[in-house]
């Protein structure tokens, strides 16, 4: 094995939609051995996150991933609440589930477009792509952003769901699953894409457990673990669904979770609309939080999030912790892309077994520091500042008492 | 009895007096506070006479007068904090990597980001923070202002 | 006399220089480029090329020119001459090949008898110089492209061969040559699809696909694996040449599958007279303009193979296959002609 050359992928990559670096140990076209490096995109939100109130901190919340829209606002407004004690209305409960299924069901479609890709299947990702955009159009319906949605707020959520954009929501779910489901057809059907998935990037279910993968992920190696189901938070706790698990471990099982996934998440949102109770939207809590400390918990699409606040009697935080399921799924990159015995890694198969697990490195490295710094001290700074003279240009916009 | 209850009781009796304070914060909540002697028993007894297998995450806090670490263990829906008590003159833990692999990258990022040694990990290189980070400055600690962060960063890396 | 002789050679010159020389192919690459990214569009579901030129038939020749026009960069540890030399040997390898093809009447501009063998090497040279732009800048990400390049030629370099040499079996089999010629005069009435080739037809294009690295063969510039794969170190006017050599060639390839398949410009040779080079060129250009289009078809319903399935894919079927149709051109399409004729 004195062969062995190390090929860098990233933090520069074509593969790479965000920076890593992952160095693979290359015997000819063989990855014998890979090891990690995150970091790349450090933002320092952990740290600006104490010196913001609470409600300024769902924004914040809101960008550590663009692609999980609502789901870090959400769990923080869920911890924070926890902390204060107080239930929030029902009403409120299923508009978070619909956006949160929402959310699920762009980012899995965003997901299956950008695996395509990285298997050399074009054709699938620009339709996938094209099919995603009705889902957005929903979301800016439903919340009047695409991206972030600023919908979860403390206390409840900021926009309600009239009947009739309901209705028409219900109508694109209706289209929508007929085009997921082709999809999947697609999927089991197209020769290049099972050579290309079946057997690869396996992830065996001890393996798994052991290196406490989430979401889809580790559904995808056999284990039923789904904080919806075992941890019901909004309104999953009166919304039946399927845990989706497929037990093949590979990355086909992977693209197979998630597209059944987004299959049952059209049925959570519609069930949502058709149980959604009427009544107010917001409670109103204080602002300043009591002195406690609250654990949120829930399933991105790409798996766990969980986030755990204290407080000290303030408007701010004490200390705010975010964990991104990302992190918790790059344990397992090594071990799915070490080959062993029979099971042979190529270099070929780095980018799909990597882009498998959904990796998202906004979400996992938003801890703690500025890394552009000069733009990172001024920022606090500069925000303020912007605030100042926008609503003094614009005394309509000023913050209501 | 709920599951969470049954949980904390079994907790109780198992060490008695090494555990400081354990309650039910609400459903599917417990929090539990653990002197740092008796940390690495109760994760241990909780991993194999339990059977929690999933880690969450490992939360540092910096409570002014100590530091605390959370591990927050999952187990059948229910999350499961177990807060250990470090005192801030002697800032170390043991790892709990050895009894569940997965908090490897969650203890790296503890102990750079509180400056708390982990004792017993098997690499505790940085993973979020840059090779050329200036020695013993940890940012998450509530002594170092932003003010500080920026003037150590941009003189000593320039 | 002497003045005839000049202007022979002058014409001959021009012939090869303007029509249906370089300029010529140069102009039909870059053409067939826009209808391939244009219809690969379509097939997407996207409007492709827009902008550039009415609906954006300008792009290829605006990218061609940008990148002629950027920084051009030459690693320090690279092999230089050969780094520097490869992008050129494409392009003039390129147009050499295309010199050959039958463009407005049965006969290419250079024509012997063998010529077909001439196409085969040429083809061939074309992956050696990959071979060698890929090792050159002593980079890993072209270092692995090369390395695939090669070991994908082992996999597709017989069927291709096989398939052309099909092609040629049967203009032999009628006492003719191994010429280009030949192949397509032996087309007159009936082109070789329509006969025995048509599992020719379809291996030639498998093999093409794979000769121009294009999905599902572009294992060795796989983008989303090793970045650009052997021009990732490419910059400059040495990556726009690269490109134009990889349009010359496409547009070379799909001539040649129209030539030795589809009958080449038959029936244009039997218009007299200087009509009859028009009529010739229209339908060689439609001809291998269906070429193209059955090669997007394939690169936009595919996803790219692994090196190793690809090489098992051409030995288990593609090797057995082509030796298959092979036997059929050689021993039992002159059998049955023989038979019919007696």
């Amino acid at each position: 094995m004195s062969n062995i050359v190390d090929v860098p992928v990233g933090p520069q990559h074509p593969a790479l939609k965000e920076p890593l670096n992952i160095t693979c140990y290359v015997d000819g076209e063989q990855v014998v051995g890979a090891k990690l490096r995150i970091g790349y995109n450090h933002r320092g939100i952990e740290k600006a996150g104490e010196y913001q109130t609470f409600i300024q901190n769902l924004y914040i919340a809101e960008r550590i991933c663009g692609i999980c829209g609502i789901v870090h606002a959400f769990d923080l407004a869920q911890a924070t609440e926890h902390i204060i004690g107080k239930e929030i209305p029902r009403r409120a409960d299923y508009l978070r589930t619909i956006g949160l299924e929402l959310n699920r069901i762009h980012s899995h479609l965003l997901w299956l477009g950008v695996a395509a890709h990285e298997i050399g299947f074009d054709t699938l990702f620009m339709y996938v792509w094209r099919d995603r955009e009705v889902v957005m159009d929903v979301i800016e319906d439903f919340t009047g952003n695409r991206v972030t949605y600023a919908l979860v707020t403390i206390g409840g959520v900021r926009r309600d769901l009239p009947q009739e954009k309901a209705e028409k929501m219900l109508r694109v779910m209706d289209a929508l699953e007929e085009t997921v489901k082709k999809y999947k057809e697609m999927c089991l059907n197209e020769k290049t894409i099972r050579m290309r998935c079946d057997g690869v990037g396996v992830l065996r279910k001890e393996d798994a457990i052991a290196l406490c993968a989430v979401g889809p992920t580790i559904r995808a190696s056999g284990v039923p673990f789904d904080i919806r189901a075992d941890d019901p938070h909004a309104a999953y706790d009166e919304i039946p669904f399927k845990v989706v698990t497929y037990d093949t471990c590979d990355v086909t099982a992977r693209i197979l979770v998630r597209i059944d996934e987004t299959l049952e998440s059209i049925n959570i949102v519609r069930e949502a609309i058709k149980k959604m109770p009427s009544g107010p939207i917001r409670a109103r809590l204080p602002r300043a939080v009591p002195v406690g400390e609250g654990v949120g918990r829930t399933e991105a699409p790409r798996g766990e999030v969980i986030h755990y606040v204290r407080s000290n009697g303030t408007d701010r935080p004490f200390r705010w912790k975010v964990r991104a399921p990302t992190l918790a799924n790059l344990l397992s990159i090594p071990v799915m892309l070490t080959s062993k015995g029979d099971y042979v890694v190529y270099i070929a198969d780095v980018p799909i077994t990597f882009a498998s697990i959904d990796p998202c490195l906004s979400c996992t490295d938003r801890a703690v520091k500025f890394v552009d710094v000069s733009s990172g001290k001024s920022w606090v700074w500069t925000f303020s500042q912007i605030k100042r003279m926008y609503w003094k240009d614009k005394p309509c916009w000023r913050e209501r008492p | 009895m709920t599951l969470e209850e049954e949980l904390v009781s079994k907790l109780k009796e198992r060490f008695g007096d090494r555990i400081l304070e354990a309650k039910v914060q609400r459903a599917r909540r417990i929090f539990v506070t653990v002197d740092r002697s008796a940390y690495k028993d109760v994760i241990r007894f909780l991993r194999n006479d339990v059977g929690v297998t999933h880690v969450s995450t490992i939360s540092g806090v910096d409570a002014i007068d100590h530091f605390e670490v959370i591990p927050h263990l999952s187990y059948k829906g229910i999350v499961v904090s177990v807060r250990a008590i470090v005192p801030k003159d002697k800032p170390e833990i043991d790892t709990i990597t050895d009894v569940i692999p997965g908090a490897l990258f969650y203890e790296k990022e503890v102990h750079e980001m509180f400056g708390i040694d982990i004792k017993g990990h098997p690499d505790l290189t940085h993973l979020e923070l840059p090779d050329d980070w200036p020695e013993g400055l940890y940012p998450l600690r509530k002594d170092v202002k932003l003010e500080e962060l920026f003037r150590r960063i941009t003189k000593e890396r320039d | 006399m002497e003045g005839e002789a000049v202007i022979q050679e002058l014409i001959d010159v021009l012939r090869t220089l303007l029509f249906p020389g370089f300029l010529f192919f140069v102009i039909l690459g870059l053409f067939f480029e826009w209808i391939d990214r244009k219809f690969y569009a379509k097939l997407q579901n996207r409007v492709g090329p827009l902008y550039t030129g009415p609906w954006g038939l300008l792009q290829p020749l605006a990218d061609f020119v940008k990148l002629m026009a950027k920084e051009d960069i030459v690693p320090e540890g690279a092999i230089k001459p050969i780094f520097s030399s490869v992008p050129v040997f494409a392009l003039a390898l390129s147009l050499f090949a295309a010199l050959f093809l039958p463009v407005c009447g049965p006969q290419g501009i250079v024509s012997f008898p063998g010529d077909v063998i001439v196409l085969a090497v040429v083809l061939t040279l074309l992956v050696i110089l990959v071979f060698l732009g890929g090792l050159s800048p002593a980079s890993r990400y072209p270092e692995v492209g090369a390395e695939r390049s090669v070991l994908q030629l082992l996999g597709y370099e017989i069927p291709l061969v096989a398939s052309i040499l099909g092609a040629t079996a049967m203009t032999v089999g009628l006492g003719g040559s191994l010429s280009i010629e030949g192949i397509v005069n032996a087309q007159r009435d009936w082109w070789s699809i329509l006969g025995f080739q048509a599992l020719g037809f379809a291996i030639f294009l498998l093999a093409a696909q794979a000769e121009l690295e294009r999905v599902p063969f572009d294992i060795p510039e796989a983008e989303t694996e090793i970045v650009a794969g052997w021009t990732t170190e490419y910059s400059g006017k040495k990556l726009a040449l690269l490109r134009l050599a990889r349009d010359v060639e496409l547009a070379f390839l799909c001539g040649l599958g129209a030539t030795l398949f589809l009958g080449g410009p038959w029936p244009g040779p039997l218009v007299p007279g200087l009509g009859g080079a028009i009529v010739s060129t229209i339908i060689f250009v439609i001809k291998s303009i269906v070429v193209l289009l059955l090669l997007t078809v394939i690169r936009a319903a595919m996803s790219r193979l692994r090196i190793d399935q690809m090489v098992n894919f051409a030995w288990k079927y593609l090797v057995p296959l082509s030796i298959f149709q092979l036997l059929l051109a050689v021993v039992v399409a002159p059998l049955m002609i023989h038979l019919l004729t007696l």
